[in-house]
């Protein structure tokens, strides 16, 4: 098979990876070698569906001997069968990567034979791109549940993000449809790489030159609509995997129907596109805004689809509203609709100079039309919208019937936000 | 008063030392020897000072604003603004980002921003092709760009940094130069000397990113909109995954 078949076969398989990232790692570059890695990440291109690319995101193999009833790689499924010499993808990201097409490699794999030849091949890609081709760009690599934790830890000191999926939110489910995966062995390498990682900090205290394991940290991934869990479960359990594991990112996969079996959805059901964007805003929030888990969902399953998770929770909580732009704390105005992180900072920076107006707003980038109903300048209120009002919450939500095709803009471009 | 100056940084810098020698930061205009003036104020013709330049930046490198008012002065037209921005800073012995309310300090924030955004623009869509040097020379790679400001200055520390063994010829095709790194120095260069053949991207490794390229889009997820917000149609005549062969 030519090289360039086996790269669309190997490149189709894996772009139900969510991930993308290329953040959170500072490798330097030397001389005699090639590449280095950007804190912040870079993209490099966005395809046809509007995701970015930033890594060459491939199979080692998709010639898979499990058979997980979501996946597109099963053994099962009539889909064509290729896997790439370790040789070939050092070929291809650096050939790729001196063009200024990718950050990056990102590789995972379905299971051939089983999880420690697989990753023992994966490993030995790692081993020529980072020796042989002296290759410093950025590697993420998905790590295949029951993986040897010695194999993990070799991975972990050539690559810059190793991650292992949790599939589904529900353990339970995962018994049912992944027969071959259980959550035990999924915790199992998340535990291993966290442990592995502070074992790691210690020894740089001593030798500072001692290698970084996983400089970007452990991320994870979870497939959305495949099973009946709601997103008080999702965003419960995510919140879990933040603070337990410190990942840097939960990513979330619409679940498109590609097989079946009697518990998922029908063939002809849609893929549940709002509810992913929905989950990722909640998701900023919890990292970003100081929000809990429990603060979003409260009393709920859901999220409310029609209204950004920020502007529910405003709705909800009038009572600490309006707050005024010249005395509230950092972490108040974090909880303004129309408010973010940036222009927090610079509301903070500028009032300190002299107080604000009304006028002085729209300047720092405080999106007015969502903000003023919320806050007040040296106690005047200017919202046309009476506070409190039921025109409030027609107002800020997003009308219209979903097509499928919103625009998801500020998660497309995850890679250039800094993490950790 | 009108301070008339030479069309370039040096140009610049030396019409605002001179402001501030008159001690005129209170009624100034700048305006570039290209302009024309209106003849209604006095002008004074400011004499490009390499030594004047030099005291500037200085200062300017002492109170933290220079990456950033070099790059206010990349996007055009904000020069007035700069001056006052300069101004602020100086009475503040600081960066005076933090008064973004001020029209002025707005200004230039939102230039130099603009200016950042575009050469950012550029460490993602760059993309090189493989030349090889006649009679048997070595590889080098080339990249034509058609940016907006003049922005090959700000990217050559991430290139030069990113390829510390590979020669790499980067072109600006709208301005004529060329960043040219040869793996020991960097330096920018007028194109004429440079020419070269045109880029064609034909080759394998053109292709396979090409096919890559199409596979890795979700074909339900389809959406151009979006594509065309993070990939506007002006950088894609350069894109290798953009051309059709």
């Amino acid at each position: 098979m030519e090289l360039s078949d086996k790269l669309a076969i190997l490149g189709e398989a894996a772009r139900y990876d969510a991930s993308c990232s290329s953040s959170g790692s500072g490798r330097q570059g030397r001389r005699g070698g090639i590449g280095n890695a950007h804190m912040a990440g870079i993209c490099h291109s966005w395809a046809e569906d509007g995701r970015c690319i930033s890594l060459l995101k491939i199979l080692m193999s998709n010639a898979c001997i499990y058979n997980c009833a979501y996946c597109a790689n099963r053994c099962t499924a009539n889909t064509p069968r290729a896997t790439f010499t370790p040789e070939e993808i050092a070929d291809i990201t650096v050939a790729f990567y001196k063009r200024n097409y990718i950050e990056g490699l990102f590789l995972s794999s379905g299971v051939i034979k089983g999880p420690d030849y697989t990753m023992e091949l994966m490993y030995k890609s790692l081993l020529i791109l980072r020796t042989e081709r002296g290759f410093c760009g950025y590697i993420h690599v998905k790590v295949i549940p029951g993986t040897s934790p010695e194999i993990v830890n070799r991975i972990g000191m050539l690559a810059d993000r190793v991650s292992v999926n949790v599939e589904l939110p529900a353990a339970e489910r995962l018994a049912l449809l992944a027969p071959q995966k259980n959550r035990e062995n999924i915790i199992a390498p998340m535990e291993e790489i966290r442990s592995l990682k502070l074992q790691n900090a210690e020894e740089r205290k001593q030798f500072k030159t001692a290698p970084i394991f996983a400089p970007a940290g452990q991320s994870t991934q979870m497939i959305v609509g495949a099973t009946p869990d709601s997103d008080a479960k999702i965003l419960r359990l995510s919140s879990a995997l933040y603070k337990r594991y410190s990942m840097k990112r939960v990513y979330f996969s619409a679940y498109v129907p590609v097989g079946s079996h009697p518990t998922l959805p029908p063939p002809e059901t849609k893929a549940p596109l709002l509810r992913e964007h929905r989950l990722y805003q909640a998701d900023w929030l919890m990292r970003f805004y100081g929000f809990d888990a429990e603060e979003l969902v409260e009393a709920n399953d859901n999220l409310e689809s029609d209204l950004d998770p920020k502007c529910s929770w405003a709705l909800r909580h009038m009572d600490m509203f309006p707050v005024e732009i010249n005395t509230a704390d950092y972490s108040e105005l974090l909880r303004v609709p129309g408010i973010g992180v940036v222009s927090a900072k610079r509301i903070v920076a500028a009032r300190r100079i002299r107080s604000l107006e009304h006028s002085d707003l729209k300047k720092l980038g405080i999106v007015m039309k969502r903000a003023s109903a919320f806050i007040t300048c040296k106690g005047r209120f200017e919202s046309r919208l009476s506070f409190g009002s039921s025109l409030l919450r027609a107002f800020l939500s997003e009308a219209g019937p979903y097509d499928g095709q919103m625009s998801l803009p500020e998660f497309a471009s995850v890679p250039m936000i800094t993490e950790g | 008063m009108v301070y008339v100056h030479e069309d370039s940084f040096e140009g610049f810098l030396s019409a605002v030392f001179t402001v501030f020698e008159d001690k005129k930061t209170a009624d100034f205009t700048l305006r570039t020897t290209e302009g024309v003036g209106l003849g209604f104020d006095e002008e004074r013709t400011v004499i490009s000072d390499t030594e004047h330049a030099d005291r500037v930046i200085n200062r300017l490198r002492s109170l933290g604003i220079y990456r950033r008012v070099y790059t206010a002065y990349l996007y055009g037209g904000v020069e007035d603004s700069i001056l006052l921005y300069i101004k602020r800073a100086l009475s503040l012995g600081g960066r005076p980002d933090q008064q973004r309310y001020d029209d002025a300090v707005k200004t230039v924030l939102t230039a130099s921003e603009r200016v950042g955004s575009e050469a950012h623009r550029f460490l993602e869509f760059i993309r090189f092709e493989s030349l090889r040097e006649p009679n048997g020379g070595g590889e080098i790679m080339v990249a034509d760009i058609e940016p907006q400001y003049d922005i090959l200055h700000i990217i050559s520390n991430h290139f030069v940094k990113r390829f510390p063994s590979q020669p790499l010829l980067i072109r600006d095709m709208r301005r004529g130069k060329a960043l040219v790194w040869d793996c020991e120095n960097w330096h920018i260069s007028t194109l004429p000397e440079l020419l070269r053949p045109n880029i064609t991207s034909e080759g394998e490794f053109e292709d396979m990113w090409r096919r890559y390229f199409q596979c890795v889009a979700i074909p339900w997820r389809r959406n151009r909109k979006l594509q065309q917000q993070f990939v506007p149609l002006r950088f894609r005549s350069n894109m290798t995954e953009f051309k059709t062969q």
